[in-house]
């Protein structure tokens, strides 16, 4: 993020995520998108799943960049035992999606230092005006220079 | 419905799509759908209705850029279609017609009625944008569609509907409906046997429709 989806189009990228996702109607799509299609599944890449689903940016650049990113988080690790980045984001939203109470995911970045960076699965109540509970997951970002 | 009605309504249609695919180009958004995976979802379902076990012809009614045939290649490489696709929208037709020139027994015609009978028609998402025009004016369209659609489908055709959102106001742009109101209508109307599917994860319902000569 930045550096794959420039900066004026990383609000967007994180919107759309978030609406893919969100609670009701969405996340019983994306639901029945996992039962008859299998969408997430480590037979194939994040980016391939995202696109699917269209839970990337329009503009075809910054959608090529960003896929370009969900591939390098092979590259880093995450909190998730046992899992790289990529794994762990990919293996997060199928058990999710395959759960009997599955969770509106709620997508976010975070900035660790270059060499510890981590994909962050948790879960929190994000909307501050709602109780409900989110799959929270936050993507590996560098600062800025 | 009149012909004069019926032509503003067409012309707006066609001018919607036109723009839309001038705007996306051959995507799930040139045709108004939000993802592949949504517009997959749907066509699941409407297909439920064919036998792929038999070599079949199959008319696609509102077929845009010719996505029915990129989900067929995926899951059903190995059935036998003769296919049409039919589009009110030139643009729409040109861009299947570039997709898939080699494609065999596939042919693309625009227009605004099936014109040759198939053993199944399938209509996607064709209901849904009324686009301001009113609601009595929108179903009779439906209606004159339908009876195409079932004048020119040898064992049946399928289409779906978007169901209402409770207690949200009405969208003058989206047509939204109860599942009864169409299913008497192909029981009564249409004389087909119809098996509603519902509950597939969207806010909307599909027909199946059998036809007597089904």
């Amino acid at each position: 993020m930045g550096e794959f989806v420039r900066h004026r189009h990383v609000p967007h990228t994180l919107a759309q995520m978030n609406f893919r996702f969100a609670h009701g109607d969405a996340l019983n799509e994306m639901v029945a998108f996992q039962k008859h299609f299998g969408v997430f599944s480590d037979k194939h890449p994040a980016s391939r799943s995202f696109s699917l689903v269209n839970a990337a940016p329009h503009d075809e650049r910054e959608r090529r960049g960003f896929f370009r990113y969900l591939d390098r988080l092979k590259d880093v690790g995450s909190n998730v035992a046992g899992l790289d980045g990529h794994a762990a984001l990919v293996s997060t939203l199928k058990k999710n999606l395959e759960s009997k109470k599955p969770l509106p995911v709620h997508f976010a970045v975070h900035v660790d230092p270059r060499g510890s960076q981590k994909v962050k699965v948790t879960t929190s109540s994000p909307v501050a005006f709602s109780k409900v509970k989110y799959l929270t997951i936050s993507l590996p970002t560098l600062s800025e220079k | 419905m009149n012909v004069r009605s019926l032509r503003g309504i067409r012309n707006r249609v066609r001018v919607y799509y036109s723009d839309a695919i001038a705007q996306h180009g051959p995507v799930p958004l040139g045709v108004d759908w939000s993802s592949t995976a949504s517009q997959y979802l749907r066509l699941l379902q409407l297909l439920r209705l064919c036998d792929f076990e038999q070599a079949f012809s199959l008319n696609d009614f509102g077929c845009g850029y010719g996505a029915l045939l990129d989900y067929l290649k995926l899951h059903h490489c190995r059935a036998r279609i003769a296919y049409r696709g039919i589009d009110v929208s030139s643009a729409m037709i040109a861009a299947a017609g570039k997709r898939w020139d080699k494609r065999p027994q596939t042919t693309f015609v625009v227009g605004s009625r099936c014109i040759k009978s198939a053993d199944y028609t399938i209509a996607s998402g064709v209901f849904n944008l009324r686009l301001g025009h009113p609601v009595a004016a929108w179903e009779a369209y439906v209606e004159h569609i339908l009876r195409d659609l079932s004048a020119h489908s040898r064992v049946g055709f399928a289409v779906n509907f978007m169901l209402p959102r409770p207690g949200a106001q009405t969208e003058p742009e989206l047509y939204r409906t109860s599942m009864r109101r169409w299913v008497m209508f192909c029981r009564d109307e249409l004389g087909g046997s119809v098996t509603p599917v519902t509950r597939y994860g969207l806010r909307e319902f599909t027909l199946l429709v059998r036809t007597r000569r089904g």
